[in-house]
């Protein structure tokens, strides 16, 4: 019953995805997630400068000048790769540990089902023995 | 303090009995406060912003997973935000997508923590978040609080302003867009209160990780005092008008809440603390143990009251099962009538010879005999030790 009730949680709750995120290579799920993370960094970024600029819209009118936009634009850059390669580390540590819990998570569940057969298979004959006489009468 | 914990067991056994609905329960009542908390704030829409569109949406929000109440909320907030300011909604949303983007993609199961600090706010306990996120997580529950405070006085900012937003003739939209960001991100309460918590989060959380006895206590404990003694000073400092025995009642509940929290989270006997020192090959260790308070669930106790009217049925069934046994057992020593293979058995007996016959039947008698006699004193010792 324990074994059963663990299988099904696995499978309506967590495992759905899991088991999405195990057939890929672990390589490659990790290298797409990062992929993506890279791209939604960029996204952020750009949302974020632009809530800056707005802010300070009134600053940037009155006092840029040809030296400081240069310098702007290298903080905004440097601040870009810096931000860029703190995600990607910290989305390579994510995705790896989350592909690491998937598998071990997926080995249990099929150590669970192979257990849960070995039962299966363990009744079966008792139960075989127990139904002849009553089909012989 | 025996009863209180013997209560804290049947809350956590009655919990986990009904875990399904009670989950149910408290997802109603989030999503509850969090719509209530949205439409009191920028409540423009009428037919949304009624209590029973709430409630509905509450009641959607019950069935499915916590996300999807984030997401209800956020999308609520935005349509409400349309109603009056297009720069408004622009800017809120531009600000959900940073905090999706840089802290909810990775963590999505703590999305409820934005909704819960907005609702802290307006249940006038704002002083309980610091305090309860930095006793049951760590430092990283900074991004999630700092984010619902800011929300929150993006929706605090909306409602006093919401006319000076609704003007169409307030110049251009650029001009507008400046306006409301210079003064959410520039509004020295939200700063400072942003302040407040992050350091009190923190000192929480350092205090209550250290080996001192009675460390949650002494962490909730400082976590108030500095959380109040910020907000006094930086209000004095900043000129900000405040009610102080708001603040003073609010941290006061919101102390009485942690320690709440903490009865269920971390309960230990510092009388019964051990400090033990043993060594490796490489380390020494200097182990302080605390056993955890735990109380066994009182057993139940059923007393029969109507035993005796039993007894006649036991005593029937006892005898039906002996006369049973007695007939299987005559079934099993003479199936040479019945099967197949017995009569092919009998048949090579009745070849072997007539007295080679009733020797066999001789024996089958007393064998027979024997079960009957050992049935019947098996019978009779269950009678005399049902007397007894």
């Amino acid at each position: 019953m324990k074994i059963m009730t663990r299988l099904a949680s696995y499978d309506s709750g967590e495992g759905r995805e899991e088991q999405k995120t195990i057939r890929y290579n672990r390589k490659d799920y990790v290298s797409f997630h990062v992929l993506a993370t890279a791209i939604w960094v960029t996204v952020g970024y750009i949302a974020a400068v632009c809530l800056i600029l707005f802010l300070h819209m009134e600053y940037f009118t009155s006092h840029m000048n040809g030296a400081k936009l240069i310098v702007l634009a290298v903080i905004v850059i440097v601040g870009y790769a810096a931000l860029l390669a703190l995600y990607i580390r910290i989305a390579g540590r994510v995705y790896r540990g989350r592909y690491s819990k998937a598998k071990e998570n997926a080995r249990l569940y099929y150590m669970d089902l192979r257990r849960l057969n070995r039962l299966y298979e363990k009744e079966r004959p008792q139960a075989g023995v127990s139904a002849e006489p009553e089909g012989e009468q | 303090m025996d009863r209180i914990l013997e209560i804290r067991e049947r809350i956590k056994a009655v919990y986990s009995r009904y875990s399904m609905y009670a989950d149910m329960v408290l997802r109603f009542l989030l999503a509850l406060f969090t719509f209530i908390t949205i439409n009191g704030n920028i409540g423009f829409h009428k037919q949304l912003s009624s209590p029973l569109a709430a409630i509905a949406l509450s009641v959607v929000c019950a069935l499915l997973p916590m996300n999807f109440t984030v997401l209800i909320a956020v999308f609520l907030t935005l349509f409400q935000l349309i109603q009056v300011s297009m720069e408004a909604a622009a800017v809120a949303a531009v600000l959900m997508l940073i905090m999706y983007i840089f802290y909810f993609r990775f963590a999505p199961k703590n999305g409820y923590m934005v909704l819960l600090t907005p609702v802290a706010f307006t249940l006038n306990i704002p002083y309980v978040i610091p305090l309860g996120f930095g006793l049951s997580g760590g430092p990283l529950n900074i991004v999630p609080m700092s984010c619902g405070v800011v929300l929150y006085y993006v929706l605090h900012y909306v409602k006093v302003y919401s006319s000076t937003l609704n003007d169409a003739d307030g110049g251009f939209a650029t001009d507008r867009l400046s306006l409301l960001l210079d003064n959410i991100f520039r509004n020295p309460e939200m700063l400072l209160v942003l302040l407040a918590f992050v350091v009190t989060l923190t000192v929480v959380y350092i205090i209550r990780r250290m080996s001192v006895d009675h460390a949650w206590k002494l962490a909730i404990g400082c976590g108030a005092v500095l959380d109040m003694a910020i907000l006094f000073i930086g209000d004095f400092a900043l000129d900000i008008e405040t009610s102080f025995l708001g603040l003073i009642a609010g941290t006061i509940i919101s102390a009485l809440a942690a320690l709440v929290l903490e009865f269920f989270l971390f309960s230990v006997d510092y009388t019964r603390a051990e400090k033990v020192q043993f060594e490796d090959d490489e380390y020494y260790y200097y182990v302080k143990a605390v056993p955890k308070v735990s109380i066994a669930q009182p057993e139940k106790k059923i007393q029969k009251i109507n035993t005796k009217k039993e007894e006649p049925k036991e005593a029937a069934s006892q005898q039906a099962n002996v006369i049973v046994s007695i007939e299987d057992a005559l079934h099993r020593t003479a199936p040479a009538e019945q099967t197949g293979e017995g009569e092919a058995a009998s048949e090579e007996e009745s070849a072997a010879g007539p007295e080679e016959d009733i020797d066999g039947d001789e024996e089958e008698l007393r064998y027979l005999e024997q079960i009957i006699k050992e049935k019947q004193e098996e019978f009779l010792n269950r009678e005399n030790h049902n007397n007894e």
